[in-house]
């Protein structure tokens, strides 16, 4: 149970049991940054976002499926000598 | 109209200001708009990376290296690692407890709120990039022409409309 916790001075309490779902904010941050420089008509800015974030959080889904498949699947298939 | 060559010069008082506060740079050139968009992004980043693993995850002297690529966000990188210094390895913010050490070493003490395992790390990442994208943010800066937000080559150029 949190008692207490101190933004910004103790680290987020939980973060060990959901540390993964923080590629979502990275990805958005990254692309919100790096779209504010790219992107030639800044209309476009959210939806240029959002589809980069999309991209990012598939990346980092397929390289998890593949390496589930590479290290639980294939691998043990290999002979053991 | 300005030809290409003076479009493209590079202002290092832009790339300064961009230092100095994200996308500041972007802000004084006239693009305040895109300013602020990048300046979204890069603090989310900083920010979120104080907020999960606390300032203890800006640390020039333990994590030097980490730490010139958290530089790049510009003072306010130097202001967190000044709060940790002064808040948590002083013992302000909580009593040092002590720590294992190699026998014949000197004791370690360090503050119960720092920072371990993921939330250190995640925290210490995420200020690590928003670094490195305030490099894109202010080199950005110093070479993109002022106030041409509204004469881009997008739809609104088309239109004949600006920003």
């Amino acid at each position: 149970m949190t008692l207490a916790w101190t933004p910004f001075l103790q680290p987020a309490p939980g973060v060990q049991h959901w540390w993964w779902m923080l590629v979502v904010p990275m990805a958005l941050g990254v692309s919100m940054a790096y779209k504010a420089v790219r992107t030639k008509d800044l209309a476009d800015w959210p939806r240029d976002v959002l589809r980069m974030t999309l991209q990012i959080l598939a990346a980092v889904v397929g390289i998890a499926l593949g390496l589930y498949v590479l290290v639980i699947l294939v691998l043990p298939l290999l002979p053991a000598e | 109209m300005p030809d290409a060559a003076s479009e493209t010069s590079f202002r290092p008082l832009g790339a300064i200001l961009g230092w100095v506060f994200p996308g500041l740079g972007h802000i004084a050139s006239g693009n305040a708009k895109r300013g602020i968009m990048a300046m979204a992004g890069v603090l989310i980043l900083f920010f979120g990376g104080l907020l999960v693993g606390g300032v203890d995850c800006v640390d020039r002297t333990e994590d030097r290296l980490w730490f010139f690529g958290q530089a790049c966000c510009g003072p306010i990188a130097f202001a967190a690692d000044k709060v940790n210094e002064m808040q948590l390895k002083s013992g302000d913010a909580a009593p040092l407890i002590e720590t294992a050490s190699y026998p014949g070493q000197p004791k370690v003490f360090v503050s119960p709120f720092k920072g371990i395992a993921h939330a250190n790390e995640f925290g210490t990442l995420f200020v690590f990039l928003a670094g490195l994208l305030n490099i894109c943010v202010l080199l950005d800066a110093a070479v993109r022409p002022p106030s041409s937000d509204g004469r881009s080559s997008g739809r609104r150029a088309v239109d004949g409309g600006a920003a």
